[in-house]
């Protein structure tokens, strides 16, 4: 037995791996060429543009969303889009950051009020500024819209399926409890009828008042913490252990353990089917499915404004548009264009929202004859009545890293246990400023 | 007296037979429950519905997904069982100086963590533009040691007077491991195989990381997909999904039982 | 496991076949073996270098940066990452909740699989059909059968709801309530790997020499203390593979809590693997995600180092 031989192989065994390190360390250093992500084209469609479309558009709203791009498909001979589903908006941009770092990106991608500004603070954005022609102009979409995509006089964000948060209730229940159709107009309303509501008889025995979802809690609540006079932040400096924002979390954690009135749900839309609370908060894009299950389950659902406090109202606009990759090639961009002004046709956003049940996004679509005859369901008018009234969220949630996530873990740990509010607010003050400083270099490029 | 701890023990047997089963019962009923019906409690369906599979092969492309499985599982269990074979032909019959150093080097390799490599792993085969293909999928996953050291703890047990009459004969080592030895494994490579088969069908986080398009996706990751969707979840479609998932394994584990329950259970008894 | 190898992997050199006989040089040959076996090896050397050590040393550099995946410098911190995560309550409570779970699961497992395995150990009818049931859910997909449990553990229409209400008991909503979570984990946990552990105590225990029951029973022993003195130690080892299998099982659980609880609510079911997890693909913080996975190496080293050791000194006091 030689040691010799013993140390030939770990010498070269460690030279295998140092030079494989070499190799992995570059991929993160950021060189080598973009490819397209792996995809398949139909024989039909071999001679095109091929382009990469990530989205997250799951059940109803994937199908309208696969006619439209079927249709585009079929309009013209240049340019073929996949699309390719990833998940959650979340999922979609931690698959977008893997693929950055893979050199194998999508041309596309649908990106949350969220996850497009990681995006834009990561440069992986291309401006769509110079793209804009006669066809389609920044003045076609609402404002309101493209004011939130525009940082330092540059649109990232193209608005394609926006929504705010709205109130959904039981209609009938309400009724029957012998409380307005038309939904609380305050906090202190819905406190108040909690009892009566509680009272009656459902399928499942009795109702509570509201469900409350762990998934975007914290999009949610940020309607609370601006109707309390809080703020998540503003700018980058956190504002979460301030009293207004405390107060504000503090009276939904009595609403569940005070009154007993609230809790948390795994999945609130099918609890109210199913007579086990009698409202919650969902996203505008989520009400062609409440609409489907009331209707198999013999009940009307309502919508109506979030509830305000003291008179105050607050209520952020959420959703998602598309952006184009920075380092995809220039050909495939502008084939990207000519597919996103497709969609930006008012009768193709106006089928859109029908479908979907996301806000109009192109102004001229309020006006196509589908959407004029669709908005005579009320529902379909809460979200666009209340649009006016909305703002994008403190900036805390969308810039700094994983900052909805906590968020979100947190106000769960605090529907779901007794911790105390102002540890947990505190707590999560102290490690949002310390995320925030990682960023704080970025931000300050970015935005100033 | 005598009767009584009888029947105590059948009870036991029944309780844990019911135990087992009932979760597995749940997800073939609940698979054929109506979408208006499956938020609603019942202890047997009041009516099969055949429609969640066809919802569940239409909302993922289960067709691209179960080949996908098919062939990750089958190309891995391959080059992974190849491998150990390989290895522990070595261990078990040639020279080495240090041979055991290097045994125990090997032998180490398992007490490393499939979350601990997750990140690292993915640097590298995206290093290696391995993303979204099948080398990315498999190769990081075939590398052996459990079946390895069972191989090896088999190979020991052979006559020793086989493999030296064929070399007598002018066998090679190749060909005596071809001739000799794999014939007079072939119980235990059967098990390692079979093993290494369940394993990789079931294999979730690395897929998930390692793949970001349909074409390349598994089963298991595809059923995360048609879950985690904006807008809502048709929960039928995700039993049926589940049932794909689950029924290929209990049918190798039906006929294979003996071998698989032998592999898994190994490490306890041998050595 | 490896443990239990250091006894066998002595008599490897015995299998050496003898090199009498060949007059031409015997030094030439032995090298012809040596590359050989190097050959033989080579590609299972290098995928277990690469993909299971390499990570290693990799995940080491990581944890001296802070990178979020997405800039294109990587800046070095030094130990900023370690320092953090050994100074968060939260990550410690992470490490706590991990060791609580897999100690649950364990203990569990060890009790009822041992009961089970002397259970079909009896000569009943039907015994192999509740064996090979029972071992079923240990092979089937974490996320295809999570998804069943979580309907299973649901607050109103679940069967667990509806059972415990046969009872009398009110169930709690398991999978949203932070204190109950990790029980309904644990759970699952159980239901996968009793029948499993249940199959390798039997093994063990068909093992048993019966000529040292008879002696202890003509010494009068009852079956409790034939049970204590004589069958439990006889089982260590047994048991030693058993709970090394299970801790190593249990932190890196990932793809139940995947399905069922994210984590959550709150991080109620945070354990170590989904918190490295969470921290590479989620947050995207490679940094604290390389920290974490060292630390989670070096806490399984160190148990299964610490096992060993007590498990020697049992098995020789037998």
């Amino acid at each position: 037995m030689s040691g010799g031989d013993m140390r030939g192989w770990s010498r070269r065994g460690l030279l295998a791996a140092a030079g494989l390190g070499g190799v992995a360390a570059l991929a993160g250093c950021g060189s080598g060429a973009f490819q397209q992500t792996v995809g398949t084209v139909p024989a039909a469609y071999r001679k095109r543009a091929h382009l990469v479309f990530w989205h997250s558009m799951g059940g109803a709203n994937m199908a309208v969303l696969t006619e439209l791009t079927t249709k585009f498909n079929q309009s013209q001979s240049d340019v073929f889009v996949e699309l390719q589903f990833q998940g959650s908006y979340e999922r979609t941009m931690q698959k977008l950051a893997t693929a950055i770092v893979a050199r194998q990106i999508p041309d596309l991608v649908l990106l949350s009020e969220i996850t497009w500004r990681k995006m834009h603070l990561a440069d992986a954005l291309e401006p769509f500024d110079a793209y804009f022609d006669d066809e389609l102009r920044p003045e076609n979409y609402i404002d309101q819209f493209i004011q939130e995509g525009t940082v330092q006089g540059k649109l990232w964000w193209l608005p394609f399926a926006r929504s705010t948060p709205l109130y959904y209730f039981n209609r009938t229940l309400f009724e029957k409890a012998g409380l307005p159709a038309a939904g609380p107009e305050s906090w202190e309303q819905l406190k108040q009828w909690a009892p009566a509501i509680m009272r009656q008889k459902t399928k499942a025995g009795h109702a509570k008042v509201l469900a409350l979802g762990s998934v975007y809690a914290s999009w949610y609540l940020q309607s609370n913490i601006w109707s309390w006079g809080g703020h998540y932040s503003k700018g980058l400096e956190v504002t979460l252990d301030s009293p207004e924002s405390v107060a504000a979390a503090r009276f939904m954690v009595d609403f569940i353990r005070k009154d007993g009135a609230a809790y948390l749900s795994a999945k609130q839309d099918q609890d109210l089917a199913n007579g086990i609370c009698a409202s919650y908060f969902g996203s505008t894009g989520g009400l062609k499915q409440a609409e489907l299950l009331a209707k198999g389950g013999k009940y009307e659902v309502g919508t109506a404004f979030l509830p305000k406090h003291d008179g105050n109202f607050g209520c952020p606009t959420g959703g998602s548009g598309i952006g184009i990759l920075r380092y995809a090639p220039s050909a495939r961009k502008q084939a990207a264009w000519e597919y996103l002004k497709f969609l930006g046709r008012p009768a193709n956003s106006a089928h859109w929202t029908v479908g979907t049940g996301y806000l109009p996004v192109v102004k001229a679509a309020q006006q196509e004859p589908e959407l004029v005859k669709a908005a005579k369901d009320p529902n379909q008018l809460t979200a666009l009545k209340q649009l006016p009234l909305t703002k994008p969220q403190d900036l805390v949630r969308p810039v700094v890293s994983n900052a909805g996530d906590m968020m979100d873990q947190a106000l769960t740990k605090l529907y779901s246990s007794n911790a105390d509010v102002a540890d947990v607010f505190s707590r999560l003050d102290k490690q949002l400023r310390s995320r925030a400083d990682l960023i704080r270099a970025a931000y300050d490029k970015h935005y100033h | 007296m005598k009767p009584l701890t009888t029947t105590l023990k059948y009870v036991g047997l029944v309780v844990v037979l019911v135990c087992a089963f009932v979760p597995i019962y749940w997800l073939l009923t609940t698979s054929v429950t109506s979408p208006d019906k499956i938020f609603q409690f019942q202890w047997f369906p009041t009516s099969v519905e055949w429609q969640n599979y066809v919802d569940s092969w239409a909302s993922a492309p289960f067709a691209t997904l179960y080949k996908n499985s098919v062939i990750v599982t089958l190309l891995g269990a391959l080059i992974q069982v190849c491998v150990a074979i390989l290895s522990s032909y070595a261990f078990a019959f040639l020279r080495f100086p240090a041979k055991n150093l290097v045994f125990m080097l090997f032998l180490g390799a398992m007490m490393v963590p499939g979350t601990v490599v997750l990140m690292p792993n993915f640097l590298t085969i995206a290093a290696l533009g391995w993303v979204n293909t099948y080398a990315g999928i498999i190769v990081p996953g075939v590398g052996s040691v459990f079946a390895m050291f069972l191989l090896r703890q088999h190979m020991m047990t052979l006559p020793h007077e086989v493999t030296e009459a064929a070399k007598v004969d002018g066998a090679n080592h190749l060909r005596v491991l071809w001739n000799v030895v794999l014939p007079m494994s072939r119980p235990m490579v059967v098990t390692v195989i079979v093993v290494a088969v369940v394993e990789k069908w079931n294999d979730f986080v690395w897929p998930l990381v390692s793949t970001s398009t349909d074409s390349m996706r598994t089963l298991p990751v595809g059923m995360l997909m048609i879950q985690d969707s904006e807008g809502f979840t048709n929960w039928g479609a995700v039993m049926a999904s589940a049932v794909f998932i689950v029924v290929p394994v209990l049918v190798v584990f039906f006929i294979a039982q003996r071998q698989i329950i032998a592999g898994l259970t190994a490490g306890a008894t041998k050595g | 496991m490896t443990v239990t190898d250091r006894s066998s992997a002595a008599p490897a050199d015995a299998a050496d076949p003898p090199t009498r006989g060949t007059p031409a040089s015997p030094r030439r040959r032995r090298r012809r073996e040596y590359l050989l076996f190097l050959a033989f090896i080579a590609p299972n050397a290098v995928l277990l270098a690469v993909f299971a050590y390499w990570p290693i040393v990799f995940n080491g550099y990581l944890s001296l940066t802070s990178w979020d995946m997405l800039s294109p410098t990587i800046p070095f911190v030094g130990l900023a990452n370690y320092a953090d995560m050994f100074g968060d309550p939260d990550f410690w409570a992470v490490l706590g909740r991990t060791v609580l779970f897999s100690g649950a699961v364990v203990i569990g497992c060890l009790i009822a699989g041992l009961a089970v395995a002397m259970l079909l150990n009896q000569k009943l009818v039907g015994r192999n059909l509740v064996r090979t049931v029972s071992f079923a859910p240990h092979i089937l997909s974490g996320v295809a059968m999570g998804t069943v449990w979580l309907f299973i553990f649901d607050p109103q229409i679940g069967l667990m709801k509806v059972v415990l209400e046969k009872v009398g008991i009110a169930g709690p909503a398991w999978m949203t309530d932070s204190s109950w979570a990790m029980w309904g984990l644990v759970l699952v946990y159980l239901w996968k790997n009793i029948g499993f552990v249940a199959v390798v105590y039997m093994a063990g225990l068909q093992g048993m020499p019966t000529d040292l029951y008879e002696a202890a029973r003509l010494d009068g022993a009852g079956p409790w203390t034939l049970f204590r003195r004589i069958t439990l130690p006889l089982l260590s080892p047994v048991t030693f593979f058993v709970t090394v299998v299970t801790i190593v099982g249990t932190f890196q659980a990932f793809d139940v809590i995947a399905i069922m609880t994210n984590g959550g609510p709150g991080d109620a079911t945070t354990t170590i693997s989904w918190y490295i997890y969470k921290q590479a693909f989620q947050a995207l913080d490679a940094g604290h995600a390389g920290a974490g996975a060292l630390v989670m190496f070096v806490i399984l080293i160190a148990i299964t180092a610490a096992q060993a050791r007590f498990m020697e000194r049992r098995v020789h006091y037998r």
